[in-house]
């Protein structure tokens, strides 16, 4: 997958937690997930989690703390998938 | 490390976090692929150890609240650290003598804790010991943490709002401690801003005040903490 599908993919895993709909649309990889998209964190394990089963990955916990603005979860998610095909 | 150990001992720091119960999912919370992202091994039996006085997603969303609130604590003065629950360890967990989780929620402001129905715990994060307080009923988890297990001089709020948005959510809980806080220090003229490492800080006057101070809220709810001596 190119980081463009996998951001398209990454904008469906995030929808149902932000309050700033407006703003998905225009999504880079400086984006973050708390400041710009209003994520509460207490949806953050959420959209790991829904990450994992739409890309068919598992995400560790060293992993997961990277994950903080749309372009380490990009990093993050393209690892897993390469690892997994690899 | 050592320099950070001592100043984060010696300094004055806040770290408080709020779940609001209806919205959280209780079969993703019991799916082992959410809470092992949360607790890690010990913190799984742990559980096992408390004769079920909570339920567990209650527990998950207890620790989950409680590693938040030492997240906020330390962030004051480690800007660079990344949020990572697992490596946040409650290694200790008291309950009350009587755990009523029915209580009707209301609003609700005090200072320290004493006589306060809770759960405390010690929490331990790069090799420093946390304390915190956990007010729980079926409304919501709140916690509060410091590195004080007396809290003598932490100053703390609980209320319920009518909208969910954030802008509105982030507006009413600083409403909420100003009002406080003019009740203590009368004064018009203070004004909360975010600091670029994403703490809050109080300015009277457009001079910052010695006040850490720590906002969360989620749903309808929102809660506060600063410490003063």
């Amino acid at each position: 997958m190119t980081r463009q599908e996998i951001l398209s993919e990454l904008k469906r895993v995030v929808a149902p937690y932000t309050a700033n709909k407006d703003l998905l649309e225009s999504i880079n990889d400086n984006t973050d997930l708390i400041k710009d998209l209003k994520i509460n964190s207490a949806n953050l394990v959420d959209i790991i989690i829904d990450a994992e089963a739409r890309y068919d990955i598992e995400i560790d916990y060293d992993s997961a703390d990277k994950m903080i603005n749309v372009g380490t979860c990009i990093d993050v998610i393209a690892e897993r998938i390469n690892n997994k095909n690899a | 490390m050592l320099l950070l150990r001592e100043l984060i001992i010696k300094m004055l720091s806040a770290g408080n976090d709020i779940v609001d119960l209806s919205l959280i999912d209780i079969n993703k919370t019991r799916d082992f692929r959410f809470y092992s992202k949360i607790l890690c091994h010990s913190e799984q039996d742990l559980y096992i150890t408390l004769d079920k006085k909570i339920n567990f997603e209650q527990y998950v969303w207890l620790l989950w609240s409680i590693k938040e609130s030492v997240y906020k604590y330390f962030k004051r003065f480690s800007p660079s650290l990344i949020f990572s629950p697992t490596k946040i360890n409650i290694n200790q967990i008291d309950f009350p003598s009587s755990l009523t989780l029915n209580e009707i929620f209301y609003d609700e402001e005090g200072k320290s804790f004493k006589d306060k129905n809770s759960i405390k715990c010690q929490v331990k994060f790069e090799n420093l010991i946390f304390y915190s307080i956990s007010i729980i009923n079926n409304s919501i988890i709140t916690t509060f943490v410091n590195t004080d297990q007396f809290f003598e001089n932490t100053l703390w709020g609980i209320k319920r709002i009518d909208q969910i948005n954030p802008d509105f959510q982030s507006y009413a809980v600083r409403e909420f401690v100003l009002k406080r806080i003019k009740q203590i220090f009368p004064s018009d003229n203070y004004l909360i801003k975010k600091h670029s490492n994403g703490y809050p800080y109080l300015l009277k006057n457009d001079v910052e005040v010695n006040l850490p101070m720590s906002f969360s809220h989620h749903g309808n709810y929102i809660s506060y903490a600063f410490e003063m001596l």
